[in-house]
């Protein structure tokens, strides 16, 4: 069964976003991961955008978070650090199939 | 910074709270290392842009889960607690229930009313593009009045000519027609109109066909398209109707077409049209002879592209041409143009806005009543709420709760207020004047009632958003800890207090507007017409519609005859005391004949000046029961060869002479000179409101008509009488339409505006005082309930009954007394702009708010009276126990 049948496909904003907590694993946090995407692709997202999605992920089970160490330049605030969960894996991986699947040239036979 | 940083604390989904405040810090001490602004607007506006977004995701949550039976299972399930809860607390239902239904039933009622009269489009094709043409007279025309005059048939003819902006369509008021298919001449209403009515108001016959110019030829227009009604009625709704010939004393006309059902025209009749004949008029008719008959009533279809402002301007230059040719047709009036809709409803849409505004009132308080009742049951639930909260409900989810009981309250209340609406209308169909334009059209449909259902929502989110606040309240979730007691603190006690006062101001302006209309209403009846109307039954004989169109030259009553032979059986039926003949226009009838007076050399032909002829019998002065002053009625000896005499009423005495005795002075009048031989009072024909007109009385014989009519005074109800008397009318002169009607039934006709105008309003104005009690009493009773404990206290320490019903009444009466302060002020306001539908009456008449406040402050203090008893009988021991 494709994973993306209990949870729906991956939107582009949380395709981004996933990648960008791979990147920074395991300190990934808003507004790293804002800084992240921005700095590769030049997409400066909005930051209720990136909460909105991270907190989506989180529910479908793609994320998991935790509390970091509050730090000084933050007020003394703390983090909430994101890490990519088992089926978070597997939800890239299937995208990125599905896309290749779909980017392919030549057609498919059916073979099923 | 620490704007957003509140912003952050106050709004962010716990889970993000501390996250986002130290995000937010991160990036602005990292902006300001780098030199770029990062002040309070950034912070500010930083903070609005993530949480924002949470609150939009949380509150779309649900949808994008895609779980859509969940939240309606969620709501349906609100819904069943929210019905269950109602069922438990009957009283508070039942309040809720009864000011609901009452606000939302007046409303839709009166909004049914002013959408079928005023608000609906009239019901022809593409009908923003229908004119009303007319002449004004000068003394009538004043900016934004819509009493277009009738038309000349010359005037018409000329601008049906000349005008290329509209397409021009005439009619005559409805005449008489009497037809004789069975044994009982059966009365109808006959509109004689041009052939392009049809077109102009682009109606279709749903059989046959209308009729063309080839029938407005003389002895080719004996044919009649029929109302959809009559077809009914007197054909059974027979398809073979056509061809079918209507016999009419005067000869037979042809049926050649049924006319839709939906087809109203004209608008404001007593009796709509049962049969439409061709206009045909003759040759004096059509040119500008000396007599000038303004009979037409024009209606108009502008042409593609043109607007009312362009049709005016070219009427009144095609007129003006007109004008310099025919000086004295145009001397006192011009030409009006208007939309058919303005035209129709014009003169009645600011009575009918005014009574929409009293009953807004209504429901205003009826909103503010269920806000009360349901922020104190939102208090009195406080606990519930606490537990809920505690067990880990959100706000959200708590004030779901309440919001539903609102939902619910407010669905029943409009279903309740529906049925009352509609049978509100029904009782209100009968009262409604029938001269109300389109009256018949008024019904609750669906835009009455999509009406009714966003009044209702907005009622319910008005009405709910308070108390769900309230009951998700942070406050109410710390007062987990006082054990109830203390739950319901003074904010809350406030909150109600201010309602109380609100639904208090609220009351005031509609009573002040009942009050002020039922002031005017008394002085329009108590207005002396001069005359005595009570038990007098009048006949009158229309000319009758001949096969030429042009009214009668036929006899009819006019005969000497005739006249005599009627008078004299109709003076031996039972209970009658006197009998007359009258020409000219039974009084408040709103015809009348008039005529220039000549007086020793000088003519006074000023429409004002102009004297109302009436020809009478001798014993008119004994049916209505005026005084001769001076001189002598008309007598028996006053026959045609006799010398012509005249009498006049006191008003054309001051005005003709003066100080002089008019008794044996020569005035001419129309015809002939005639000698005054008396003065008698003044009637006030033209209605309670209207200035008295100088009148002058001939007698019948020396000028007889064939239009009629005739009245007898009874000892008793004289409609007891009416088929007889129509029984002798009709063997003296046969085939003529017969309309009995009594004399007060024709003033109350009159003063029925007022009247309406008084009934509606002290409805409301009633029914506002009692949702305001309601709630009075509502606010007093909770807050005795509240103050038990404290009431306990009190008599405890030796407090007697007395002093308790003092204390608690003197709130009431703060309450009530800041009420009808605010509602004076708001109503003194207001006053000022009905000061135009008032007769007699000024807006700020002190004893109307006199009435008004002690009216208020007696029920308002009667509804705290129980509360106040129940306070003086509490028992202390009984209350201390409770905590």
């Amino acid at each position: 069964m494709s994973p993306f049948s209990v949870t729906g496909l991956l939107g582009e904003l949380q395709h981004l976003v996933l990648l960008a907590v791979v990147h920074q694993e395991p300190d990934a946090y808003a507004v790293s991961i804002r800084d992240e995407i921005e700095s590769r692709t030049g997409i400066a997202l909005r930051r209720g955008s990136v909460y909105v999605t991270l907190q989506r992920l989180e529910r479908k089970g793609y994320v998991a978070s935790a509390w970091g160490a509050p730090t000084p330049e933050r007020g003394g605030k703390a983090k909430r650090c994101f890490t990519l969960t088992a089926s978070g894996r597997r939800a890239i991986a299937a995208a990125e199939t599905a896309l290749a699947c779909m980017k392919r040239t030549e057609p498919l036979r059916s073979s099923r | 910074m620490r704007a957003a940083r509140w912003l952050v604390r106050r709004a962010a989904p716990p889970e993000w709270r501390e996250s986002i405040a130290g995000d937010l810090e991160e990036e602005r001490m990292r902006r300001q290392a780098t030199g770029r602004r990062a002040g309070e607007l950034w912070a500010l506006a930083a903070a609005l842009g993530s949480v924002g977004e949470l609150w939009l995701e949380s509150w779309r949550g649900d949808t994008m889960r895609g779980n859509f039976g969940a939240i309606f299972g969620g709501l349906l399930s609100d819904l069943r607690v929210a019905v269950r809860s109602l069922c438990w607390s009957p009283g508070f239902t039942f309040a809720a229930l009864a000011v609901l239904t009452i606000g939302i039933g007046a409303a839709t009622a009166m909004f049914a009313i002013v959408h079928a009269i005023v608000l609906r489009p009239l019901p022809f094709d593409e009908p923003e593009r229908l004119v009303a043409i007319g002449e004004v007279h000068h003394r009538l025309a004043a900016p934004g009045l819509s009493n277009l005059g009738s038309v000349a048939a010359p005037n018409f003819y000329d601008w049906q000519e000349a005008l290329t902006n509209v397409d021009l369509a005439a009619s005559t008021s409805a005449t008489g027609f009497t037809i004789r298919d069975g044994d009982q001449p059966e009365e109808l209403r006959a509109l004689r109109a041009t052939a392009s009515l049809f077109e102009v108001l682009r109606v279709r016959p749903i059989l046959g066909r209308t009729f063309t110019t080839e029938h407005e030829v003389q002895g080719n227009d004996r044919v009649a398209v029929i109302s959809d009604g009559f077809w009914r009625r007197q054909f059974g709704g027979d398809a073979r109707v056509i061809g079918r010939t209507l016999h009419v004393d005067s000869g037979t006309w042809e049926v050649i077409g049924v006319l839709p059902a939906g087809f109203a025209y004209p608008f404001g009749v007593e009796q709509p049209p049962d049969l439409f004949v061709p206009y045909v008029p003759n040759e004096t008719a059509r040119s500008r002879t000396a007599s000038r008959n303004y009979n037409l009533r024009v209606v108009g279809r502008l042409r593609s592209g043109a607007s009312v402002a362009q049709l005016d301007s070219e009427i009144r230059s095609v007129t003006a041409a007109v004008a310099r040719a025919f000086p004295e047709w145009f001397a006192d009036r011009s030409p009006g143009v208007l939309s058919l809709h303005e035209a129709t409803v014009g003169r009645v849409r600011g009575r009918l806005f005014l009574l929409l505004g009293a009953v807004g009132f209504v429901l205003l308080i009826a909103c503010v009543n269920l806000a009360n009742l349901m922020l104190a049951r939102a208090t009195t639930r406080a606990r519930e709420s606490q537990i809920r909260a505690a067990l880990g409900a959100s706000r959200w989810r708590i004030a779901r709760g309440v919001l539903a009981e609102s939902v619910v309250l407010v669905l029943a209340g409009t279903a309740g207020g529906v049925v009352l609406a509609a049978w509100g209308l029904r009782a209100l169909g009968s009262m409604l004047p029938a001269t109300l334009p389109r009256v018949a059209a008024i019904q609750i449909d669906a835009g009455v009632l999509a009406t009714a259902a966003v009044v209702a929502l907005i009622v319910a989110i008005v009405a709910g958003l308070g108390p769900a606040h309230r009951a998700s309240a942070r406050e109410t979730r710390l007062a987990v800890d006082a054990g109830g007691r203390s739950g319901i603190g003074r904010p809350r006690r406030t909150v109600g207090a201010v309602l109380v006062v609100a639904e208090v101001a609220l009351a005031v302006v509609p009573l002040v507007g009942a009050g002020l209309f039922t002031a005017s209403f008394r002085h329009v009846t108590n207005v002396d017409l001069g005359l005595d109307y009570r038990n007098v039954l009048t006949v009158s004989v229309a000319p009758r519609l001949t096969a030429t169109g042009g009214d009668v030259q036929e006899p009819g009553l006019a005969g000497a005859q005739a006249i005599d032979d009627a008078l004299t059986r109709l003076r031996m039926l039972p209970g009658v005391e006197a009998v007359a003949a009258l020409s000219g226009g039974v009084p408040f009838s709103g015809s009348w004949n008039s005529s220039a007076l000549t007086v020793g050399g000088t003519t006074f032909d000023d429409p004002d000046d102009r004297v109302q002829l009436r020809s009478v019998t001798p014993d008119y002065a004994k049916v209505i029961r005026t005084e001769v002053h001076r001189g002598r009625y008309v007598s028996e000896a006053d026959v045609a060869g006799a010398p012509a005499v005249v009498i006049l009423n006191e008003e054309a005495v001051r005005r003709f002479f003066g100080e002089q005795d008019p008794v044996g002075a020569v005035v001419q009048l129309r015809d002939a000179p005639r000698i005054v031989v008396g003065v008698v009072g003044d009637v006030r024909v033209r209605g309670p409101e209207e200035p008295v007109s100088p009148e002058a009385y001939i007698p019948w014989a020396q000028m007889p008509s064939a239009s009629a009519s005739v009245l007898i005074r009874t000892a008793d109800d004289p409609t007891r009488l009416a088929r007889d008397v129509s029984r002798i009318v009709l063997d003296v002169a046969p085939g003529v339409p017969v309309v009995p009607r009594t004399l007060e039934s024709l003033v109350q006709r009159m003063v029925a505006p007022r009247e309406l105008n008084m009934l509606l309003t002290s409805l409301f104005g009633v029914l506002a005082v009692a949702i305001a009690t309601v709630g009075i009493h509502g606010v007093m009773a909770y807050t005795v309930a509240q103050q038990q404990q404290e009431i306990g206290v009190r008599i405890a320490l030796g407090a007697s009954p007395g002093n308790i019903m003092r204390m608690v009444l003197g709130r009431a009466t703060l309450l009530v007394g800041a009420g009808l302060v605010l509602g004076g002020v708001g109503a003194s306001v207001l006053a000022g702009s009905i000061r135009a539908f008032l007769f007699e009456v000024q807006p700020h008449d002190p004893a109307v708010f006199a009435s008004v406040g002690i009216v208020i402050a007696v029920t308002g203090l009667a509804a705290a009276w129980i509360p106040a008893r129940w306070a003086a009988r509490v028992d202390p021991i009984v209350a201390m126990q409770r905590s």
